[in-house]
């Protein structure tokens, strides 16, 4: 294979690289002709291709018509793509994607109230389950807002319209848990910080976003930066 | 009890498995390669590459599961913890009867399934019914060996 700079695996099945013009063509047919013998066929509905991250500013070649033959034109991305859960490309394509998470948030949450009745499963699944669905996005929140945010920044209490959301429908759902209306709960900074503190501690373990969104851009951030440099 | 011997194995081309948003260096590096690489990036990217995000056929469940438990047939009880009772995922209903999430034994998608495979993954995709066939046989080893 011919990845000139840097090939990055995810999942098993699904990984992404990073090609010259000239030879991602030659790249898909011969993963074909060699795979096959060892049982590995593209999917070529799901394999895709990005090229800029501005619509308007195509990049036109011709190698790449070779490309656009094999794979579906809906999988010729112009705008980003999400790799690994977290969506990478120009400002309005990670805002709406990070919405969209903030919104299915909001309507898991809503349905863990609706349609379970026991406190203490709605409360695991709020805890173990919904909240985890988040953190893998709170780097691309970062990566999003830093550029334009107020210095310094305090590592422990990010602000942003995506946290902002997700402490909203924590609120509302702690609300909801200690029989409190939703409508005039005025949670205090004792209750948020017993709320977030670990079960051994007393606490509900609750995921505080705000506290930990620094900390997941920096730290992988810090591990990545061999790879790039 | 698998950690070391995982580790063995994997190491150093697996960085995800138990370890908190372990891949995350990997997004990292790939905003990095788009800045750098694509129109649209900021001022002093190139416009010579192209990403192309494959995408395999799944090889996890065309390849026999049979042969990859005889391949490790140490794993057989982690095999059986993943897809029998202990998998099972209860909740309440709202008249306080209990139940359990249909279908949901079967995890498509077992982290160590990649290495066995890679063992045992057949010359060309079996069709639907080898597949269904191959599943059945498999899980009928599985309850005897229960």
């Amino acid at each position: 294979m011919m990845a000139r700079d840097l090939s990055l695996p995810a999942w098993g099945h699904t990984w992404m690289v990073l090609f010259p013009y000239v030879n991602a063509g030659f790249a898909i047919h011969n993963f074909q002709e060699l795979g096959a013998p060892h049982g590995l066929h593209l999917n070529l509905d799901k394999t895709k291709k990005l090229t800029t991250l501005d619509p308007e500013v195509p990049a036109a070649d011709p190698d790449l018509l070779q490309v656009l033959e094999l794979i579906k034109q809906a999988n010729c991305l112009t705008c980003g793509t999400t790799y690994l859960g977290s969506p990478s490309s120009c400002h309005s394509y990670v805002s709406e994607q990070l919405d969209s998470a903030a919104d299915a948030f909001d309507v898991s949450c809503i349905a863990i109230q609706a349609q379970l009745s026991d406190h203490h499963t709605q409360l695991t699944l709020f805890t173990k389950c919904l909240q985890a669905t988040v953190p893998h996005l709170l780097a691309a929140d970062v990566l999003l807002w830093a550029p334009g945010a107020l210095h310094p920044i305090d590592p422990y209490q990010w602000s942003s319209l995506f946290v902002s959301r997700l402490n909203a429908s924590t609120a509302s759902f702690l609300a909801y848990i200690t029989g409190q209306p939703i409508t005039c709960f005025n949670i205090s900074l004792l209750q948020w910080f017993l709320a977030h503190t670990p079960v051994a501690s007393g606490g509900l373990s609750l995921q505080d976003f705000a506290a930990q969104e620094v900390a997941s851009f920096v730290i992988p951030l810090a591990h990545s930066i061999h790879f790039v440099a | 009890v698998y950690v070391a011997e995982f580790a063995a194995l994997l190491w150093p081309f697996q960085f995800g498995i138990a370890l908190v948003l372990g891949m995350q260096f990997l997004v990292h590096a790939f905003h990095a390669l788009l800045d750098k690489y694509l129109p649209g990036a900021p001022p002093g990217s190139t416009c010579s590459q192209a990403f192309i995000q494959f995408d395999l056929t799944n090889m996890f469940n065309a390849a026999s599961q049979m042969k990859m438990m005889r391949y490790r047939s140490d794993l057989v009880p982690i095999f059986d913890l993943l897809y029998y009772d202990a998998n099972m995922c209860w909740y309440q209903k709202l008249d306080e009867s209990w139940d359990v999430f249909p279908g949901q034994r079967f995890r498509s998608g077992l982290p160590i399934k990649p290495f066995p495979c890679l063992q045992c993954a057949p010359p060309n995709p079996p069709s639907p019914t080898q597949q269904t066939d191959a599943q059945s046989s498999c899980l009928q080893s599985l309850g005897q060996l229960w």
